[in-house]
């Protein structure tokens, strides 16, 4: 099986501009989660999230957190050559409010919509109507262009599980030899009030306004955005990193809750260490969205999978301090999780104060701890019980 | 390693069994008629090629629309076909869609009341949005609730983009090929036809806009006809396939940026080392002149001479759903040893390739499918009898 080698990583996140500017407020544990300021969301059920005020001036702001991410994992890679694959999770983005409601006053503006006027007056819109916003694959599509790509270019929309499925899939694709250089990972920008609304009235959002995954508290998980990319590689080229193991599995359960008995969880995790062929890991970066029913699930089976070693084993989420970046959120543990290594720096989970005794785990708390890691596990679970691990240890 | 198709479904314009669609296929007919799905009088864009039947009633209808139970029909029929031995924790499902839709119907009472600050926007519309509305337009929801009907508990994705299910059926010949489950089924399913997809694709002039649309591959082609469609396959690895093989496939996908479709480096990119001489070409079908004229001579510098039909051409431009039509095609059609016409082409066009004008037998054991879309997205699928 061919190695496959972590070259760079980069991130654009609430807490900075840049991964490096990003690691030191998270290993002091602090929170970039606020009460949303840039709209109104006033009787909203959740009116705190994990945001980057930015105006990027165009339809699409999954763009520039994605191409910031992606260059600056590109510059620490060392512009690689070969082949360049590109696999991004990512899910459609959305035209701006105020061209989605000159839309629906083109439509009438009514509460039934009238295509006999939308026909002829949503024309003047045309130009604002942009498919490159709406389309799932743009993010990668312009990361393609931008990088050189020849290899596939695939966007992978698996709701909360999407990065880090990418990731997986960008190194089986260097396994296969579809490609020599893969950047992946995952961008989400979801904090605008459409998203916020619906999550809302789904019942996932923190209606206390916090996220503090596997807490005692944990009401529900609070929208962040960001965007994490890795360059991956088959030549070793000096790098301290390798991914050596990923599976995913399906719950066939439910379109939102997990299987309770967490045997999707579980089969992921167990595939991806008896792949990376491990029995244990020194980390494991957790899906831990602060949901009531995901975090307890998810703890159970990283007792059940690592039984007798978890003792050595430290779990964090980063969703305590930057909130559930849905695409994206898989790729920003992934980060997390090769940080892990590189530097030992084990980031904490930021919230978490009171350990629910159903997600009992030797959690890191309060601030980061500083130790040697060799392997770590990184979970990421979405909606419709999709379930995926990746396995990265400190190359021999 | 080599991947067997062993099932099949769709549901598309020209009908929504294999038989009846390849039938209307090999007939030239083309899937364009006025759009009926909604009161079309003020657009400018007026045709489409629409599924006509409605899915099936089914008890998911509360968390999918329209083609996402198209897709689960497609997935579970297809799966019914080949009717696979596989343990649950072994069967992988791959998804491919083309994004998300407005659908303005669950919109607009959140919107009708808004300011133009959204201010108070809660209070003025947004908390009348059906509990289910995100669910409803989760990317993965089809994708979920298929995973619970076939108990598929394996390898799985769903892939985003209106080349998705080329992007579906890469990521399912990968998974398989790596061993991460036994048999794949991959389903992708997409609509251009939604409102403001057809004024802004209208504005780009880049659909045909009445009934009497020149085809694809004319001197006078002037737009493509917005379709819509979902399709499923089910893969398994041909050691494993035994006599069930229907045909040998491969797969492809890349993209360029581009604003619509991708550049004829991009086309070159994509299909270098695909190809076989003996291949038949199944097009992609832009109906846009300088793009059919550049994507000619891309297939023409590597098949020269090969005969060219048009899946996309008859059944019109369905996005996501595109190479998945295109595979079960031209299985049927290399295993039924005739070729469809490029649907209401009259005349060849100059080109180092030869569209079939009418239907004709031929001996020819393998084919290429090549689809495109925006933003600058490509997929290639190969078939070969085996």
């Amino acid at each position: 099986m061919r190695r496959v080698y972590v070259q760079g990583i980069g991130a654009v996140t609430p807490l900075g501009p840049t991964w490096r500017a990003s690691v030191v407020p998270l290993a002091e544990g602090r929170s970039a989660i606020r009460e949303v300021t840039h709209f109104d969301v006033e009787r909203f059920p959740c009116r705190v999230a994990a945001a980057i005020e930015t105006d990027t001036g165009d339809e699409d702001r999954r763009l520039p957190l994605a191409v910031a991410a992606a260059e600056e994992a590109w510059q620490e890679a060392g512009r690689p050559h070969g082949r360049l694959g590109v696999f991004l999770g990512a899910e459609s983005g959305r035209a701006r409010l105020s061209t989605i409601l000159a839309l629906c006053q083109a439509a009438g503006g009514a509460k039934t919509f009238d295509h006999g006027r939308f026909g002829k007056e949503a024309r003047s819109l045309a130009s604002r109507i942009n498919a490159a916003v709406v389309s799932p694959a743009a993010v990668a599509s312009v990361l393609a262009q931008r990088f050189g790509a020849k290899g596939p270019v695939e966007t992978i929309s698996l709701a909360c599980a999407s990065g880090l499925a990418a990731i997986a899939e960008g190194t089986r694709a260097l396994r296969a030899g579809d490609c020599e250089v893969a950047l992946c990972g995952g961008v989400g920008a979801d904090v605008d009030p459409l998203m916020l609304a619906g999550f809302g009235l789904m019942g996932a959002l923190s209606t206390r306004g916090a996220s503090c995954p596997f807490d005692v508290r944990r009401d529900g998980f609070v929208v962040g955005e960001g965007a994490a990319l890795v360059v991956l590689s088959v030549e070793q080229q000096g790098t301290a990193v390798q991914v050596s193991g990923e599976a995913r599995t399906l719950d066939a359960y439910h379109l939102t809750a997990p299987d309770p008995n967490g045997e999707g969880a579980c089969g992921a995790m167990a595939g991806a260490l008896k792949m990376a062929g491990r029995d244990r890991v020194d980390y494991v970066q957790a899906h831990g969205t602060s949901t009531a029913l995901n975090d307890e699930v998810e703890a159970q089976a990283i007792r059940r999978v690592l039984a007798n070693t978890l003792d050595g084993t430290q779990v964090s989420s980063v969703k305590g301090a930057l909130g559930h970046w849905i695409a994206g959120a898989g790729a920003i543990g992934f980060v997390c999780a090769v940080e892990a290594i590189r530097s030992g720096t084990l980031l904490p989970t930021a919230g978490l104060a009171e350990v629910d005794p159903r997600c009992a785990l030797p959690h890191v708390l309060g601030h980061s701890i500083h130790k040697k890691i060799d392997a770590a596990l990184v979970n990421a679970f979405a909606f419709g019980g999709s379930n995926c691990s990746v396995v990265v240890e400190r190359c021999a | 390693m080599t991947i067997a198709i062993t099932g099949y479904a769709w549901r598309t314009p020209l009908g929504n069994t294999i038989d009846g669609a390849i039938r209307r296929l090999l007939a030239g007919e083309r899937a364009l008629q006025r759009n009926t799905r909604f009161p079309i009088g003020g657009y400018a864009c007026k045709v489409a090629a629409m599924i006509n039947d409605d899915p099936a009633p089914s008890s998911y209808q509360r968390f999918l629309r329209r083609m996402g139970l198209y897709a689960r029909e497609a997935a579970l029929q297809a799966y019914t076909a080949a009717a696979p031995t596989v343990a649950e924790n072994r069967l992988g499902l791959f998804f491919g869609y083309g994004g998300l839709r407005a659908h303005w119907n669950d919109l607009m009472p959140g919107l009708a009341e808004q300011r133009s600050d959204f201010s108070s926007s809660w209070e003025r519309g947004f908390k009348r949005f059906h509990p289910f509305w995100m669910l409803q337009n989760l990317s993965n929801n089809a994708h979920a609730i298929v995973a619970k009907e076939l108990h598929a508990r394996g390898d799985g994705l769903t892939f985003g983009g209106a080349n998705a299910g080329a992007q579906a059926l890469v990521g399912a010949i990968r998974s398989l090929k790596a061993g991460a489950c036994d048999v794949a089924c991959v389903a992708a399913y997409d609509t251009l036809l939604e409102p403001e997809t057809l004024v802004e694709m209208a504005a780009r002039g880049v659909v045909a806009t009445d009934v009497e649309a020149p085809a694809a591959y004319s001197l006078e082609a002037s737009g493509f006809v917005p379709g819509e469609a979902a399709a499923a396959l089910v893969l398994e690895r041909a050691e494993n396939a035994a006599g069930q093989m229907l045909a040998r496939i491969e797969a492809r996908d890349t993209a360029d940026g581009s604003a619509d479709a991708p550049s004829v480096t991009t086309l070159e990119s994509l299909l270098l080392g695909f190809t076989q001489p003996e291949d038949v070409i199944d097009g992609a079908a832009r109906c846009d002149r300088a793009f059919d004229q550049r994507e000619l001579a891309v297939l023409g510098s590597y098949l020269p001479g090969a005969a060219l039909i048009s899946t996309l051409g008859a059944m019109g431009q369905v996005g996501a759903a595109a190479s998945l039509l295109q595979a079960i095609a031209l299985t049927e059609l290399l295993r039924r040893g005739v070729l469809s016409p490029v649907a209401a082409l009259t005349k060849e066009c100059a080109s180092a390739v030869r569209p079939i004008l009418k239907a004709e037998p031929t001996t020819a054991r393998s084919a290429i499918g090549l689809s495109v879309g925006p933003p600058g997205l490509a997929g290639a699928v190969r078939l070969q009898l085996p």
